[in-house]
């Protein structure tokens, strides 16, 4: 796996060859360079990646042809989504583990990309499916993500306009940093003395771990995004304050925004428009959203509930004892979901 | 371009500068085992006459002050005496054992005898990765990039039924995955090091060298008083150790699945024989591991022709037979009483050596 400072290292060591290159090549070089990373720390999986890269191609240039009413153009490219199962049944088809790297956030860009290109309404030129490469290994984003769609690059690369670098761009990538290095382990540290050694209570860590996950996830996001504006390309937003969320849609609108966009047009939205009813619609898209992070009973229980409390919860209440109530509620059950899918008995 | 967006390039300068600054600082965060180890590799003082090289087993169970003691009283022989060992077998362990034998024989010179634990992994599930060239923290404070290198050419994996190659396995490390975590651990070591300095760590201060602090290995520890403890909590206890320990892998060193540590024990015995030292090997049991049969020493003589072999196994045909046999801390490593029994049994081995 690697760590967030050796990812940081060879994007910087990429940043300083692209100087001598035209700046439009920044996206190119960036995308084989993710490549030969992957390559290096996770060689099964850049093959994989490669695989899903070929068969996302194909798809396109296939389904292309077809007439855009055509189910296979619609959603041929949805038997991608079945590549996510390698993540979890490699050990049982190889007879051994090796590392997935990548595979989890590389098949859902792979796949938006596919689907844009589908949904074009004029002819897709050859030269757009090559997009579907720098979606699969854009290196700022092969770690932890976001999730957008190849095109997103291409139309940014054609604008080429790129701003000049900020020096909240260096804050952001600091603040990533230290989140990622410094304050997960030592949060995470925090509530397994205090659970082990001071309270003794087998709840107390819930929070500390949830702390943990959420200080590694952020930074590595803003890694992600920060630095690919090195380069002048801007990627999504994950993260947007989800602190002051103080109901469960707030907190789905401002916790892995990009991921929750994805599921919310690639998965609510298509069942929704076959006559699902929405809150089934929404339960369906969260029990996805729950096995894309792990094929395990711990995360089909986490989409579920995350996916019921969004189908039935109601909208910020004007009364201020209520929305105080609702937004304990909703961080007690945001917290107790992600440590039963993450260390509980079924994770 | 302004000053602002040439910035990466002094983000990377000062990384650099802190890798390089890092790697000649040895402020890696190990464990204490591992530290005090290598602290007795670089002691400024010769090899012992006699050094014990091995792992956690031997450690639990050899008490070099003890056998000093006695030893001098007994025979009015003075024989210097230490144990080298490693904990954690889990993985890459002959790597790092290697290493430190390494770093042992250019600061101290070659011991006279040297007895080698026959170390291999007994435990099935953590058997399954034993083998590949993981580099641990241990390995990049003590190890130059080079050595790591060095270290993991020639390896010969161990053979398991897989579809891909072995060397595309989870924990197989790239040469480039390699390099890099060397120069983010020297990073790390340099942002360390003024703590270290500041709270002036030390956790191998005097005889806590040998016992490895919190891992309890015997050194001035056994004395003659010790005697047999057992209670309904222990033979509980010892009856699900000996449940699992019943599942343990076999020492077996020309089994496929042994190929890796036999290779590995085949390159420390040159390494000591090139060094000048003789080598006698050691076979540490598991609890209710309690016989040794000839196939087994057969195999053993065939794999490692020519060397002695020491083994407690006719311990437990003794008087103290059943107690000895009793006294695991867990599933492999010997309680003190044990290891009072088995350095008495090492003693009478020892005066056998030709000083």
């Amino acid at each position: 796996m690697i760590q967030p400072l050796q990812h940081l290292i060879v994007i910087l060591l990429v940043w300083c060859l692209c100087q001598l290159l035209p700046r439009r090549a920044g996206v190119h070089v960036l995308s084989v360079a993710g490549l030969i990373a992957v390559a290096i720390f996770a060689p099964v999986a850049a093959g994989f990646i490669v695989l899903t890269t070929l068969e996302a191609c194909i798809m396109v240039v296939c389904f292309g042809r077809l007439d855009r009413s055509s189910n296979w153009r619609k959603y041929g490219p949805y038997l991608l989504l079945a590549n996510l199962f390698f993540v979890d049944l490699h050990y049982w088809l190889l007879a051994m583990p090796v590392v997935t790297l990548a595979i989890s956030f590389s098949t859902i860009r792979i796949f938006m990309t596919a689907k844009q290109l589908l949904n074009s309404r004029k002819k897709i030129p050859l030269s757009d499916v090559y997009w579907v490469f720098p979606a699969a290994f854009f290196l700022p984003a092969i770690v932890i993500g976001p999730v957008f769609s190849g095109t997103l690059l291409r139309d940014q690369n054609r604008a080429g306009a790129a701003e000049e670098i900020g020096l909240r761009d260096y804050r952001m990538v600091l603040q990533g940093i230290v989140l990622v290095i410094l304050l997960s382990p030592a949060v995470g540290n925090l509530g397994t003395t205090l659970q082990q050694d001071v309270l003794d209570i087998f709840f107390v860590d819930w929070p500390f771990l949830f702390l943990q996950l959420f200080a590694a996830f952020w930074g590595q996001s803003l890694i992600a995004e920060h630095t690919s504006r090195f380069f002048g390309y801007r990627l999504p937003v994950n993260f947007d304050r989800p602190w002051k969320a103080r109901t469960i849609k707030e907190f789905w609108n401002r916790w892995h925004r990009s991921m929750a966009q994805f599921v919310l047009q690639y998965i609510f939205l298509p069942l929704n428009l076959k006559g699902v009813p929405p809150k089934i619609a929404t339960v369906g898209a969260f029990v996805f959203m729950g096995l894309w992070h792990n094929l395990t009973l711990g995360y089909f229980v986490w989409g579920l509930c995350h996916g019921l409390l969004l189908a039935y919860s109601g909208d910020v209440s004007e009364s201020r004892a209520k929305r105080n109530t609702t937004r304990v509620f909703v961080w007690t059950m945001v917290i107790c979901l992600s440590w039963f899918a993450n260390y509980g008995p079924v994770s | 371009m302004g000053p602002v967006a040439k910035a990466p390039f002094l983000i990377l300068l000062s990384l650099s500068a802190l890798a390089l600054i890092g790697a000649k600082l040895e402020s890696v965060d190990t464990d204490v085992s591992a530290e005090c180890a290598f602290k007795l590799a670089a002691l400024d003082a010769p090899a012992p006459d006699v050094l014990f090289l091995g792992a956690s087993r031997s450690g639990r169970a050899v008490d070099p002050r003890y056998m000093m003691d006695r030893i001098e009283a007994h025979s009015g022989q003075s024989v210097s005496i230490e144990l080298l060992a490693l904990t954690n077998t889990t993985s890459p362990f002959m790597p790092q054992l290697q290493l430190l034998l390494k770093r042992y024989l250019e600061q101290r010179g070659a011991p006279e005898h040297v007895v080698l634990e026959l170390v291999y992994q007994f435990d099935p599930d953590k058997q399954r990765a034993s083998d590949l060239p993981i580099i641990t923290d241990r390995l990049f404070k003590f190890a130059s990039f080079m050595e790591l290198v060095e270290i993991r050419s020639g390896v010969i994996l161990n053979a398991h039924q897989t579809v891909l190659p072995r060397t595309f396995e989870a924990e197989y490390r790239s040469l480039p995955s390699l390099a890099l975590q060397k120069i983010e651990t020297s990073i790390f070591a340099a942002l360390r090091w003024p703590a270290r300095q500041f709270l002036n760590e030390d956790r191998c201060e005097g005889e806590e060298m040998y016992r490895h602090g919190n891992q309890e290995f015997l050194y001035n520890t056994v004395h003659d008083d010790l005697t047999f403890e057992d209670s309904p909590a222990l033979q509980r206890l010892r009856a699900n150790w000996s449940k699992e320990a019943s599942g343990f892998l076999p020492l077996a060193p020309s089994r496929p699945f042994r190929h890796f540590e036999t290779d590995r024990i085949e390159k420390i015995i040159s390494m000591l024989e090139d060094a000048g030292s003789s080598v006698t090997l050691m076979i540490m049991p598991s609890l209710g591991d309690t016989e040794l049969t000839q196939v087994e020493v057969d195999e053993i003589a065939t794999v490692f022709p020519g060397y002695p072999l020491i083994h407690p196994y006719n311990l437990f045909e003794s008087e103290v037979g059943a107690e000895f046999a009793n006294s695991f801390s867990d599933t492999h490593h010997m309680t003190p009483y044990a290891g009072l029994i088995y350095s008495r049994y090492l003693i009478d081995e020892l005066l056998g050596f030709d000083f």
